[in-house]
Parts: C-alpha cells; sequence; structure tokens
C-alpha cells in the first residue's frame, strides 16, 4: 500500500536539502510533486477502501484504486469549489454546497496539481524552497482534513469522480 | 464573463486584504489549465503569519474568497493563486 504520510515525509526531507545545504532545484520540483502525489494516493485508497473495503488486498481493489483519473477528480473538486454548487451538481450530490471540509480539500488539492504539472513538465516555472514548504503544509493538512472530513460527503464525491464524464 | 485586468488586481487586493490583513504585490495573468479551461493564475506577495497551521488555513481562504469574488462577478474560470511570501526563516532558493 502507498502511505500518503511517508511521501509527505519524503517531500519534506527532498525540500530540506542535504548535509546543511540548500535543496536543488530538482530537489525542489519532486518535492512538489510528491506532496501531490501524497494527496492523490490518499484519495484513491479512501476510495477503494470505501467501495471494495479496507485492508483488502483483491483485484477489485486494485480496480477501483486505478480507476481514478487526475483529471476527473480535477473537474470534479474545481466544480464544488464554491459556496453554492450548481444546479447540475446539487441533483448529484443531493446537497446545495460541500461542507467547509471538502471545499478546503479541494482549494488545496487543485492549485497544487497544476503546481505539480509546472513543477514536473515546466523549464521555465521558479519555486522557491519556501513556497514548495508551504505547499507541503497545506498537503499535511489536506490529510488531516480527508480523515476527518464526513465519511458519506467523501463517498459521494468519490463515487462521482470514478463514475466519470457521464456522470459530471 | 471575462474580467479585466484591473478588476482581477482588485479582486486579488480585496481578498488579500480581507483574509490576511495586508498585500504587499499581486499579479494576475489569463491562460488555460492542464484541462484546456480557461483560468487565472494570480500571484500574491503577502506577509504571512508565523504560525504554520494559521498561515495554511489563511492561504486556502484567501483562494476560496478569490474564487468567491470572481463567482460573484459572474466569472467561472477558476483562479490559481500562488501565494509567495515566507512563513517562518526558510531560506529561499528559486529553482
Amino acid at each position: 500500500m502507498i502511505d500518503a504520510t511517508k511521501l509527505l515525509e519524503a517531500a519534506k526531507q527532498l525540500n530540506n536539502g542535504r548535509n546543511g545545504n540548500p535543496p536543488d532545484v530538482e530537489a525542489i520540483r519532486r518535492a512538489v510533486s510528491t506532496a501531490y502525489y501524497a494527496l492523490f494516493h490518499a484519495l484513491l485508497k479512501e476510495g477503494a477502501e470505501r467501495f471494495v473495503g479496507p485492508n483488502n488486498t483483491s483485484a477489485a481493489f486494485e480496480t477501483i484504486y486505478r480507476g481514478f483519473d487526475h483529471s476527473q477528480i480535477n473537474r470534479v473538486f474545481i466544480a464544488i469549489d464554491k459556496q453554492t454548487l450548481s444546479d447540475s451538481y446539487k441533483r448529484r450530490l443531493r446537497r446545495s454546497a460541500v461542507s467547509q471540509d471538502i471545499r478546503d480539500f479541494a482549494a488545496i488539492f487543485v492549485p497544487l496539481q497544476e503546481l505539480r504539472h509546472l513543477a514536473d513538465y515546466s523549464p521555465l516555472t521558479q519555486i522557491s524552497q519556501s513556497e514548495a514548504a508551504d505547499l507541503i503544509d497545506e498537503a499535511e493538512s489536506a490529510l488531516q482534513i480527508l480523515t476527518s472530513a464526513d465519511p458519506n460527503e467523501k463517498a459521494d464525491l468519490l463515487a462521482l469522480m470514478l463514475a466519470g464524464a457521464r456522470a459530471t | 464573463m471575462s474580467l479585466s485586468h484591473e478588476q482581477l488586481l482588485s479582486i486579488g487586493k480585496e481578498a488579500a486584504t480581507e483574509i490576511i490583513g495586508n498585500i504587499e504585490n499581486v499579479d494576475v495573468e489569463t491562460g488555460t489549465n492542464e484541462e484546456g479551461h480557461p483560468a487565472y493564475y494570480f500571484k500574491l506577495r503577502i506577509n504571512q503569519s508565523d504560525d504554520k497551521a494559521h498561515a495554511t488555513l489563511l492561504r486556502t481562504r484567501l483562494r476560496q474568497r478569490i474564487r468567491d469574488l470572481l463567482i460573484a462577478e459572474n466569472d467561472g474560470r477558476y483562479p490559481y493563486v500562488r501565494i509567495l511570501g515566507k512563513t517562518h526563516d526558510r531560506c529561499d532558493k528559486a529553482s
């Protein structure tokens, strides 16, 4: 199993530098990318455990875990990161707005995903060590939010993310 | 509906002043995100709290406030908000 907390620890180590020296630019980029993947895998684990069951080594668990898609997660989080949901999302989620916890998670996940793309693929993007440290702090906060958020609300969102374009 | 550059800067300043209490600099560009959807790219330089947890919460609320102000202007483009400014005595090396 991929441990999101350990991924975040890896991100911190990358961003802290080595032997008292500041991190090089590549380490900062890897730190940002790793912080994003900590959140991504935490979501996938939530989904697979919810829909298949915890402590599961079945093929179904892996299928559901790997059934999530970066783009679809992005679309759902952008759609719900607002004070009042669109009519379409109100109908699908059977609520007029998501909880503050879920909105906070979305507001951390979406920009971190964008920064992950830049960190991995954009040679001109500059990310400082302090900005990376802030992003890692945010990812750590988001992991706590995900743990404490309402299980049924999380399940509704995860189902929407899994169902893909047909549902959204 | 697309807002003018001046309106976007004003929204960034308003949100930062309201949530953080200060703003050193705000910049914004219009573009498309990795999904190909129109988006705004804000860069805000602010003085942040020394309290890590509090600073994290305020950054989250700041992003949400900018999003809400845009929606209030009927602009659904997602604002990607990069917040620059040291939280701690972190040395700062740009990549």
